[in-house]
């Protein structure tokens, strides 16, 4: 009796294992089952970098919502399509793409999103000699700071920290930025030509972002930015490779590097005759004597 | 010829052969180390080469590893019934209907460098259980290698107990002896051998009336141990063809030793409770007793090799054409968890004793070819038990790796096609989940290991008894750490051809 049971037992167990296993294995791989017992492929669309509490819609549907626990998001059990996603969170420019999800594979939307109004610690020209805070009445002495990163923006090889082009090959000579000399962030290169700013993937096409690849192909040159005013400078965004920080016009802005026909230009500044610089990691604007640090 | 006469009877290791033999043995040495690299290379290339088939593969085998945790739980709970069952029976009065009064208990307790109090304690435990005293036949098996610590011992045990026991005897076994290894098969099979001339012949006493029980020497009987292990040797189909094996409880200095140690020892306790009601699987493991007649008839311990309480099975199995078995005892003896006089010398302790009985590898060689000379066992038989072994030995040293380790190996390196693929996305999430379920099954572990507590010493907080519940989470690391890399590390010395001696697990408890 009790030997019938454990082969029963063992029994039981073996046919679970034989029905569970490709279940599961179906689920894991993106298969779904509809009416009927149909198997249905499905893709998937991973949305990250959003904010913590952002909402995320697809086609205008809302979908979820991220926080601190789970601030990159898997949306799971899509049917291959055109999806229009868009993620907002109240302060925050809104950031949205349409992508096209396929069979079994997960398409990434890597969410970009600046403050609407980004915060700028203005650096004082002087400072008080009591306290070192700012003034412009009574005694005042010139701010160090101030004339140290004045001094970087008047140098045409500017002190830029290793932290942020360990891996570069910038050329800080006067072709900065043009397509023989490109800046580089790791493999990503950045260049300028004319009014249009210009992107390309120079390393092994297995560890390229997708948006560089079209199929198994990821040499394409991507157009970042076409601009109605001269560009002055361009540059990545500390800490986001697939970001350009761009001074054009009276404005200084981001954008990102993928092709994505919904984006915009996200304002960081606007003044007369904005520039910028990186110092240490961060951030600084110059418009004719005001220096400013970009809190991101 | 009987298989027991033949040369390849005793075979420790593939030097002991000539020609072809040799050649063959050697080979199936190099079996499970190579499975072993061959899983886990296996996996690094296909994650890399691969990645779609090598992610199916793993979650697959993370829903064996549910099932079977599951699966063995059952096994655990049902012994761990029968376990307490047996604990609460009144083993004399059972006896009382059985004739047993001719039988005797041989009980052997090598030591090599053990304290007297580790000695004594066994030998109290003896005393104090409520079998006839002048039915045992105590025999104290020292080194001669270590000569003035065992004579020490001989001393204070003549002083202590040469009154309170039928027999005793201490035996000093000589160093150096041609073809034999140092270590504890020696030691008893030379003991068992000195006992037979000393006291068995000249007290006329019948081989068949003997039962034997081998101890590791800080093993603790409980009262009614004896008595168990007698009505099972008489009421037993076979007594002359098994082996009894009682579960071993390492609780003797359970409330001293770190975490860590207790989750190892633990498990190794549970691992023997699950055997024993799988009796196609059950071997003979440390402790363990069988009949005087059939030790004499297969020779004794193997004297060449280390793992000889699992190595007597095999032995019997084969000199008996196959018609052999373990009877389970369900019934537990107390020993002593790994303990050292520092943390990580227990640490190192407990990884050394792990690799001595992952050592138990090479058996596999044995039995292969064994089966391979032994024409006279069912091919069915030798299917079945060669699958057992070897199955053993691949998930000990490769199943923990492939839990908590590889895993995530295909997103790593299956590079960006596969990494844009729902199922990459989907792995890592679904190791953690499948592993999380059946994490739940510690909760029965704990709840287990609990109940095998001896008293906690006076002055241990609540802390103390939190700390036995919380320890389960432990888990990934000691069948990791403290499994399959011991386990991989005597696979891997096996194939390789470098062999084992035999390590003594210091014996240390706080005073």
């Amino acid at each position: 009796m009790i030997v019938i049971k454990k082969k029963l037992r063992l029994i039981i167990f073996f046919l679970i294992f034989i029905i569970i296993s490709p279940i599961v294995v179906l689920y894991a791989k993106g298969d779904i089952f509809t009416n009927g017992w149909n198997i249905l492929e499905t893709g998937g669309m991973y949305v990250t970098e959003a904010p913590v509490g952002s909402n995320i819609f697809l086609n205008s549907k809302s979908q979820t919502s991220t926080s601190f626990f789970s601030r990159d998001i898997l949306i799971k059990n899509l049917r291959p399509g055109t999806y229009h996603v868009l993620v907002q969170k109240d302060g925050y420019n809104a950031w949205s793409n349409t992508l096209m999800v396929k069979n079994n594979l997960v398409v990434a939307a890597d969410v970009f999103m600046l403050p609407t109004h980004v915060i700028l610690e203005e650096i004082p020209k002087y400072i008080s000699q009591s306290d070192g805070t700012a003034t412009t009445t009574g005694a005042k002495i010139k701010n160090q700071d101030y004339v140290d990163i004045l001094a970087v923006f008047s140098t045409s090889s500017p002190a830029v920290s290793k932290k942020i082009f360990s891996t570069s090959t910038i050329d800080f000579k006067d072709n900065l930025g043009t397509k023989i000399s490109p800046i580089m962030d790791g493999k990503i290169g950045l260049w300028q030509d004319g009014s249009a700013i210009f992107a390309k993937w120079f390393g092994d096409d297995d560890q390229a972002p997708t948006y560089f690849c079209n199929g198994s192909d990821c040499s394409e040159t991507i157009t970042v930015y076409h601009s109605l005013a001269p560009i002055r400078k361009i540059n990545f965004l500390p800490d986001y490779n697939s970001v350009v920080l761009v001074a054009s016009g009276d404005e200084i802005f981001a954008i990102q590097i993928e092709n994505n026909p919904d984006k915009v230009p996200q304002l960081i500044y606007k003044g007369t005759n904005p520039t910028f610089q990186m110092i240490g990691g961060d951030v600084y604007i110059k418009d004719n004597t005001y220096i400013a640090h970009v809190q991101l | 010829m009987d298989y027991k006469n033949t040369p390849y009877y005793s075979v420790g290791r593939a030097s002991d052969l000539t020609g072809k033999d040799r050649f063959l043995y050697r080979c199936l040495e190099i079996v499970p180390g190579f499975l072993a690299w061959f899983t886990i290379l296996a996996i690094f290339f296909f994650s890399f080469k691969a990645p779609f088939y090598a992610a199916i593969f793993i979650i697959v085998f993370d829903i064996y590893w549910i099932l079977k945790t599951f699966y063995l739980s059952f096994y655990l709970r049902q012994n761990w019934k029968k376990v307490k069952h047996n604990l609460s029976l009144d083993w004399k009065e059972r006896l009382s209907h059985v004739k047993y009064d001719g039988l005797y208990h041989m009980i052997l307790l090598p030591f090599y460098n053990e304290s007297y109090d580790i000695v004594k304690k066994s030998l109290d435990s003896i005393f104090e259980s409520e079998y006839n005293k002048k039915k045992f036949i105590i025999v104290v098996a020292g080194e001669a290698r270590n000569k003035i610590h065992a004579e020490e011992i001989k001393l204070q045990v003549e002083k202590d107990f040469s009154e309170k026991f039928g027999h005793i005897l201490c035996t000093f076994h000589p160093a150096g002896v041609l073809g034999e290894m140092p270590g504890k098969g020696s030691n008893i099979a030379y003991a068992a051998e000195q006992t037979r001339q000393l006291i068995l012949d000249s007290n006329h006493i019948p081989y068949e009336d003997v039962l034997v029980s081998a101890f590791d020497v800080d093993t603790v009987v409980y009262p009614q141990y004896f008595e168990c292990l007698t009505w099972n040797f008489l009421t037993a189909e076979e007594p002359l063809k098994s082996s009894f094996q009682p579960i071993p409880v390492f609780n003797n200095n359970i409330w001293e030793s770190p975490a860590l140690s207790r989750v190892v020892a633990f498990s190794c306790t549970f691992w023997q409770m699950m055997q024993q009601e799988r009796l196609d699987r059950l071997t003979t493991f440390s402790s363990h007793s069988v009949c005087f007649k059939t030790l004499y008839e297969v020779h004794y311990w193997q004297k060449n090799m280390v793992s000889e309480d699992s190595r007597i099975f095999w032995n019997s199995y084969l000199a008996n054409d196959g018609d052999y078995r373990v009877v389970p005892l369900c019934y537990p003896v107390a020993m002593d968890a790994n303990l050292a006089s520092s943390f990580w010398l227990t640490m190192k302790n407990i990884y050394k004793q792990q690799r001595r009985w992952a050592w138990g590898v090479e058996n596999f060689p044995y039995i292969a070819f064994g089966f391979i000379k032994n024409k006279k066992i069912k091919t069915s038989k030798k299917i079945k038990n060669l699958l057992i072994v070897i199955e053993g030995n691949w998930s000990w040293s490769t199943n923990p790796i492939m839990l908590f380790l590889l895993g995530w190996l295909p997103v790593i390196l299956g590079g960006r096609a596969f990494n844009s693929t729902v199922l990459s996305y989907n792995l890592p999430t679904f190791t953690r989940v499948l592993m999380t379920i059946s994490m739940t099954g510690l909760f029965l572990c704990a709840w287990v290991a609990m109940s095998f507590l001896p008293k906690a010493p006076e002055g241990s907080g609540h802390w103390s008894k939190v700390a036995m519940l919380l320890q389960w989470i432990l888990i990934p690391i000691t069948v990791t750490i403290f499994g399959a890399v011991p386990g991989l590390d005597a696979q891997t010395r096996l194939m390789m051809g470098q062999y084992m001696g035999f390590w003594v697990t210091p014996k240390h408890r706080k005073k």
